[in-house]
């Protein structure tokens, strides 16, 4: 029985992982047999975030950027690292800014002197650092930036960029195709790509949401307390969730980029046809839908390894 | 070199204007490259009256011909103001994008009762601007009985800087373990970070803040916004229809097709430079107050569309453009005459009054603002109405 993704649903997802900030263990090192791996930071606007970078052979081998589902980190991607790595594709798995490895998002924690003409200062105040924040839109900005970075390495192909992403990234895969033209590939596994049945139009909240709104917006100073920034997180999450819809992007996807959705048979999660199908039929560019058919929304660990095959043969052709 | 940067700007605002990305490529492009001002006439719906500009007409003709009354830049005798008998106003701090602090100033009407209900404005600067330069729009409105808001977009005049511009110089202690970590550290603070995404987010929060603030009717809030925040308010109101009414003066919106922007040659070697260090390159961007911005912004405001989005704005949010006539930055009023024909046929209320012979830079003082801070606030009038009993 497929059901829709309702709201419900998806905020009580974005809650727990925003209280669960995950943790993950780094996998044996067995598991990159074969592939040379490297662990690599940058800076993504002014925080220093950080990757791995799984290499492909050769001087000049084409990219992807692997973007983790909500609430994950870059150790979730490794299934897909290895096969594009082995396939001649170099991949980077980030963590987006506040999670992982990555640092988090700074705010000033006390009053300083600043003047304009000054542009930079250096100074020692109380600052604040909040983890765990879930925001699409910096996460969308945090692969574009993980894409420059990937264009700055002299052994990457700077025409050749892909982007994968699991989940919610799925659809950030379509964003990023949409409003950056250095991206060429995408690739979006179990992808939920919000907007397909909606009229494009501003966004008015509901009286709830409003409310929260001018809460955030009146006494919405950064929380001091672990509890503080865990309800925020989730409420903040909540409220971005409602106004992003990839799907609105899709028009503005050049018809000379490539783009394979990958789709579980018995998402319970999502209704494929108003996700991957929808966006799969209103793309003009190149595109397939690759089904693996007993799969449901998370996949298990031979799924992904399916899905990783799936992705590694698209973006290998994809990006010669 | 500042004559250049100055060249480059008026590019980018030309291009903002036509719907385009904004200019990504340094250096400035060459001075050819600045439109020519080609001004039309408007021929859509009188939804509100201009008889102002007829009754004005000697006086804005003395301004646009007075060599006293030209402009390259507002100067600070174009930013003064006095309040209308009975109007108070005050500071506050509101929050955007997770805890950042920037401040507004509140302008009350004479005689302010917070348990009636008024419409409320917010009210935004231009490029690399500050809110001091503009607070006379939002006294004005409040001279006409509404509450407004003016306010400081991030980084910039009394607001503090936010994540984007706060740059650790230790290493981050903070793991996931934790949401929040308090500690003394020692930063970069950056100012003037040019940045129309986050001018959008200054710009909602500041809604927020009014849709909150005793006396304000939350269903009737107005935006106004000159320049580069003509261009700001074009995302604005594709993303949040909140906003009942909109004036965007000196630019214009034109319909453009949504596509996917490439970023090449020096635009991406200073992005990878941004990327491997936390900072690329600087340039000038301010015509009023001169300090220096990160050259990326010519990129990255780029994604606040406007053009491409116009097609989200709702019939509930009237638009109306008081473009220049010899707007030397944008080209005249063709992108607002192209962005009003497009919101009417959609069925949005829309307007276009153009300031006969002024220049970018004159409608802020003088005759100019007397005329543009009138319509405005008839616009607002109209369409959020009076103060109401509650």
């Amino acid at each position: 029985m497929i059901r829709k993704l309702t709201l419900s649903t998806f905020l009580a997802a974005a809650v727990i992982a925003a209280s669960a900030l995950a943790a993950h263990a780094a996998p044996p090192p067995a598991a990159y047999a074969g592939v040379n791996t490297q662990d690599v930071a940058w800076y993504s606007e002014q925080v220093k975030v950080s990757g791995k970078l799984f290499k492909a052979a050769g001087a000049k081998a084409p990219a992807v950027v692997l973007a983790p589902g909500w609430g994950e980190t870059a150790a979730s991607m490794d299934a897909y690292a290895l096969a594009l790595a082995k396939s001649g594709v170099t991949a980077l798995a980030i963590d987006y800014r506040g999670w992982g490895k990555s640092g988090g998002f700074l705010y000033l924690g006390q009053r300083v002197d600043t003047y304009d003409a000054l542009r930079f200062t250096d100074q020692t105040p109380d600052m604040i650092i909040r983890r765990g924040r879930l925001d699409p839109e910096l996460q969308v900005q945090d692969i574009r930036n993980a894409i420059t970075f990937l264009q700055g390495m002299s052994d990457v192909d700077a025409g050749k960029i892909g982007v994968l992403g699991v989940g919610i990234s799925g659809g950030h895969v379509i964003s990023v195709l949409g409003m950056d033209a250095r991206a060429r590939v995408g690739i979006a596994v179990t992808p939920v790509i919000a907007g397909a049945n909606e009229k494009r139009q501003s966004y008015i909240p509901t009286a709830a949401d409003q409310a929260a709104l001018v809460k955030l917006a009146r006494e919405g100073s950064a929380p001091r307390t672990d509890a503080d920034g865990r309800k925020r997180n989730a409420e903040e999450a909540a409220l971005a969730l409602k106004e992003y819809k990839p799907f609105w992007r899709i028009d503005a996807i050049p018809n000379t980029d490539a783009v394979r959705f990958i789709t579980a048979g018995k998402d319970g999660e999502i209704d494929n046809a108003a996700n991957a199908i929808a966006a799969s039929k209103a793309l003009k560019a190149t595109n397939d839908v690759q089904t693996l058919p007993n799969a449901k929304h998370k996949l298990t660990d031979a799924e992904q390894a399916d899905a990783a095959k799936l992705a590694a043969e698209w973006a290998a052709s994809k990006l010669k | 070199m500042s004559r250049w940067v100055g060249r480059g700007f008026a590019s980018a605002l030309a291009l903002a204007a036509a719907g385009f990305a904004i200019a990504q490529t340094p250096p400035a492009p060459a001075p050819q490259q600045r439109p020519p001002i080609t001004s039309g006439t408007y021929t859509g719906p009188k939804v509100i009256s201009d008889a102002i500009i007829t009754e004005k007409a000697a006086g804005l003709a003395a301004q646009a011909a007075d060599p006293n009354w030209v402009r390259k830049v507002t100067l600070p005798v174009d930013w003064n103001y006095s309040l209308a008998p009975g109007v108070l106003s005050r500071q506050v701090n509101f929050y955007v994008d997770g805890g950042t602090r920037l401040q507004g100033r509140m302008f009350y009407p004479k005689d302010f009762d917070p348990k009636a209900k008024y419409p409320g404005i917010v009210v935004g600067h231009g490029i690399n601007a500050l809110a001091i330069g503009i607070e006379k729009y939002a006294a004005s409105f409040a001279a006409r009985g509404m509450v407004a808001m003016s306010i400081d977009y991030q980084s910039y005049g009394f607001s503090d800087s936010g994540a984007d511009e706060l740059m650790l110089l230790e290493p981050d202690p903070s793991t996931d373990a934790k949401a929040v970590t308090v500690k003394r550290m020692k930063i970069r603070l950056k100012r003037t970070n040019l940045n129309n995404v986050e001018e959008v987010k200054a710009f909602r929060a500041g809604i927020s803040y009014l849709q909150g603030e005793p006396g304000v009717d939350p269903d009737r809030i107005g935006t106004w916004a000159t320049s580069n925040g003509g261009a700001v308010e074009g995302g604005l109101i594709a993303m949040d229809g909140r906003t009942k009414a909109t004036v965007i003066q000196v630019m214009g919106i034109a319909p453009a097709p949504a596509k996917a922007r490439d970023i090449t040659g020096p635009a991406l070697a200073d992005a990878i430079k941004r990327v491997q260090t936390g900072q690329g390159a600087e340039t000038e961007a301010g015509f009023s107050f001169q300090t220096n911005v990160d050259l990326w912004y010519r990129t990255r405001s780029g994604d606040v569309g406007g053009g491409p989005t116009l097609d989200r704005v709702r019939n509930t949010t009237a638009v109306l453009f008081l473009p220049a006539e010899k707007d030397e930055l944008i080209g005249g009023n063709r992108s607002a005459l192209a962005g009003s024909e497009f919101l009417t046929k959609q069925g949005v209320p829309s307007q276009v009054i153009t300031y006969p012979g002024l220049t970018h830079f004159q409608p802020y003082s003088g005759v100019g603002f007397e005329v543009g801070s009138t319509l405005a606030a008839d616009w607002f009038a109209k369409f959020l109405g009076g103060k109401k009993s509650s």
